[in-house]
């Protein structure tokens, strides 16, 4: 019995401390309401380089562009607490919704009461898959370097490095993410013919799991000689790097991965990667521009790209010397 | 005389046939043997002069168990209590992201395990004291911990996944997750010494007997004199140690943390290992022998994924069939099919005996 109250005691005492929180990171934000437009980020939160440099720069441009932004992240990819963050930036009655989201579907209802509330929807980074008309009608805009194009750049350059062809693996993302679809789409839609995929596997775009799952892979298929590993996240390439350097493969199978951290550059010049397509995160500027383009009753775009580089171990090193990337 | 010898034997392959371990075993090999199957050369080993050891599928399984092995062992000792502790992923990612921090700070490689050793027992404490000095419930604050944990490991690193393999001197740090002793990996090596002597330590003094009774009892081990509190608050902090030597492991391996992705899920992994290890979740009898092959067993329906190519989609359905398949295989009424079947012919024979 006292055991029950006391961590029912803990339990509210919590609680009550993270709604005290969210309180004052709310409150902060609309207390400085001044005219300002209010806009809301449905966000994913702390994931990786790429993520922080992405909603921090989103962050720093809209601030500067003069926005009230209100930043709500998820949790290890908890899409409840996104479609919940989304409905009350919908009950606030914000000016417009930024939405980063960690699964494509799922998202018709919470567009829809959008849509009927007027609010418009910009979509960046990852897009969403909408079923339904009305909700559709929501989304004004999406922002983002392409994944499909990632994709195709990774497929070339096997394509360019193995003209006699080649096997190898590709490692993927979680199942069921549209990046995860979008850049195998895009390796899909340029492979040639001669290029054999001997398997794909998830990693879940861990590093450690990568690794695991790429000395897996090298152990089954020795007598195919693999050549190439494509790893559709830099986390997960880095991995596949070391365990190609621990089966003393080092230099003879190729690696290659998109997003184009500074870790990924790193090892581009170091040798364990061979090519590194950039997936861009710095797009605030274009972001905040479409915002209040919009909002001043100008046409946007429905479909805004953000260009993006592709890295070999002397431009990686270019960029790595200037100091300038961010990532 | 010969009589006794072969009741005897029959005495002790009824006991062998009727352990969890045996069981569990069982379930080892015929995963091997389905892996072999669809690869050949699944057991093939050959040495690796690169490394300094053997390499080989088995061995990359290995590999990979030690950290489940850490984490079961703890969660063993915790569950026996009729505990459990939620908190050993995260944990896993706070010791991991201290020692990476700690070695892109400049800080000695031994000075770096030795501070995530410290800040995974640290929190098993936290644990330890509020489960056992202030009652509250082990699911609920190892919950907490488990949310809180993940947070703090993110403020370690500011939200980074901190890289230290460009630091120069974290040979062995490294080693202790990529190395060989003998040709063995060195992790598997040193999470089975660990194991051993926690084993020692429960079987070769009262511990374990103490431990076991706080599980089945704590008011009347408490009046046989035993502390309950003093021993709840060891099996937390234990379990704390062993979830940060199983994020040393995962993170060494790839010299890098991985904020969200490091230690994710294991709790569940390691509950599992106990559960298929044969200790029950009410607590009392614990057996570390089972629990450790359970890890093993975890690492390898891992490994038969891989092997198998199973579509990404598919592999956790995969990975719950095949330990619901083990628990079934485990449950006393399959189990003891055989000897069911035999009694109930028995019965038929007798009866129709009687008829006669």
């Amino acid at each position: 019995m006292k055991n029950w109250k006391k961590a029912i005691a803990l339990v509210a005492s919590a609680a009550a401390l993270v709604s005290v929180a969210a309180c004052g990171s709310a409150s902060s934000s609309s207390s400085g309401d001044s005219g300002k437009k209010v806009v809301g980020f449905v966000a994913v939160g702390p994931e990786g380089g790429f993520r922080t440099a992405n909603e921090k720069d989103i962050q720093a441009a809209f601030k500067a562009a003069g926005f009230d932004l209100r930043y709500s992240p998820t949790q290890n990819n908890d899409q409840q607490k996104q479609i919940q963050a989304f409905n009350k930036f919908v009950n606030d009655e914000v000016d417009a919704i930024i939405l980063s989201s960690t699964e494509d579907s799922g998202w018709d209802e919470s567009l829809k009461k959008a849509a009927e509330a007027e609010i418009p929807v910009f979509t960046v980074d990852r897009n969403v898959d909408v079923k339904d008309a009305d909700a559709k009608k929501a989304i004004v805009s999406h922002i983002g370097p392409s994944n499909e194009w990632a994709g195709e750049q990774a497929a070339e350059f096997i394509n360019k490095s193995f003209p006699d062809g080649a096997n190898g693996f590709i490692l993927e993302g979680p199942a069921g993410l549209s990046v995860v679809k979008d850049r195998g789409t895009g390796w899909n839609n340029k492979v040639a013919s001669n290029i054999k995929v001997l398997e794909s596997q998830s990693a879940n775009w861990s590093t450690d799991e990568a690794k695991t799952v790429t000395a897996g892979l090298l152990d089954n298929h020795k007598s195919e000689n693999p050549q190439f590993v494509f790893a559709q996240n830099d986390e997960m390439g880095l991995g596949a790097a070391q365990a190609i350097d621990a089966a003393g493969l080092k230099g003879k199978v190729k690696v290659v991965t998109i997003d184009g951290t500074k870790n990924a550059l790193q090892a581009l010049v170091d040798g364990d990667l061979s090519f590194v397509i950039e997936y861009n995160p710095i797009f605030g500027k274009e972001t905040a521009q479409a915002v209040k383009d919009y909002l001043d009753g100008k046409k946007v775009e429905a479909d805004i790209q953000i260009e993006s580089k592709t890295f070999d171990a002397a431009s990686a090193k270019e960029a790595l010397d200037s100091g300038s990337r961010a990532y | 005389m010969a009589d006794k010898k072969q009741e005897d034997k029959n005495n002790v392959f009824k006991k062998l046939l009727s352990s969890n371990l045996t069981v569990e075993v069982i379930a080892l090999v015929l995963l091997i043997l389905l892996c072999t199957l669809f690869d050949h050369a699944f057991l093939a080993l050959s040495w690796n002069s690169n490394t300094g050891g053997l390499a080989g599928p088995l061995i990359t399984m290995l590999q990979e168990s030690a950290r489940y092995l850490m984490i079961a062992t703890g969660m063993t000792l915790v569950i026996s209590t009729a505990g459990i502790d939620l908190s050993v992923g995260s944990v896993m990612a706070v010791a991991g992201a201290a020692a990476m921090q700690a070695l892109n700070g400049g800080m000695n490689v031994w000075v770096a395990i030795l501070l995530a050793l410290v800040i995974g027992m640290v929190v098993g404490c936290v644990n330890g004291s509020l489960i056992a000095f202030l009652g509250l419930q082990p699911f609920i604050t190892t919950l907490i911990m488990m949310l809180a944990g993940r947070g703090l490991a993110k403020v370690i690193t500011s939200g980074e996944n901190t890289d230290a393999s460009a630091v120069a001197g974290s040979e062995p740090l490294r080693w202790m997750a990529n190395g060989f002793i003998l040709g063995i990996p060195a992790n598997f090596v040193i999470a089975v010494i660990i194991v051993a002597l926690v084993g020692l330590l429960c079987r070769k003094t009262a511990m374990g007997m103490f431990i076991e009774s706080v599980g089945i009892n704590p008011e009347a081990s408490r009046m046989t004199g035993i502390k309950p509190k003093k021993i709840l608050f060891l099996v937390y902090a234990i379990s704390g140690l062993l979830a940060a030597v199983a994020g040393l492991f995962a993170t060494a391996s790839v010299m890098r943390v991985d904020v969200v992705k490091t230690g994710q899920d294991l709790e569940m992994y390691a509950i599992l290992a106990v559960v298929i290890g044969g200790t029950s979740l009410l607590g009392g009898k614990f057996s570390l022998s089972g629990s450790a092959v359970g890890a093993v067993i975890i690492a390898m329906i891992r490994k038969t994924i891989i092997t198998l190519g199973i579509d990404s989609a598919a592999t956790p359905a995969f990975f719950a069939v095949v330990v619901i398949v083990i628990c079934v295989m485990q449950a006393p009424k399959v189990r003891n099919l055989s000897a069911e079947l035999k009694r109930k012919r028995a019965l038929k024979a007798q009866a129709k005996a009687v008829a006669a």
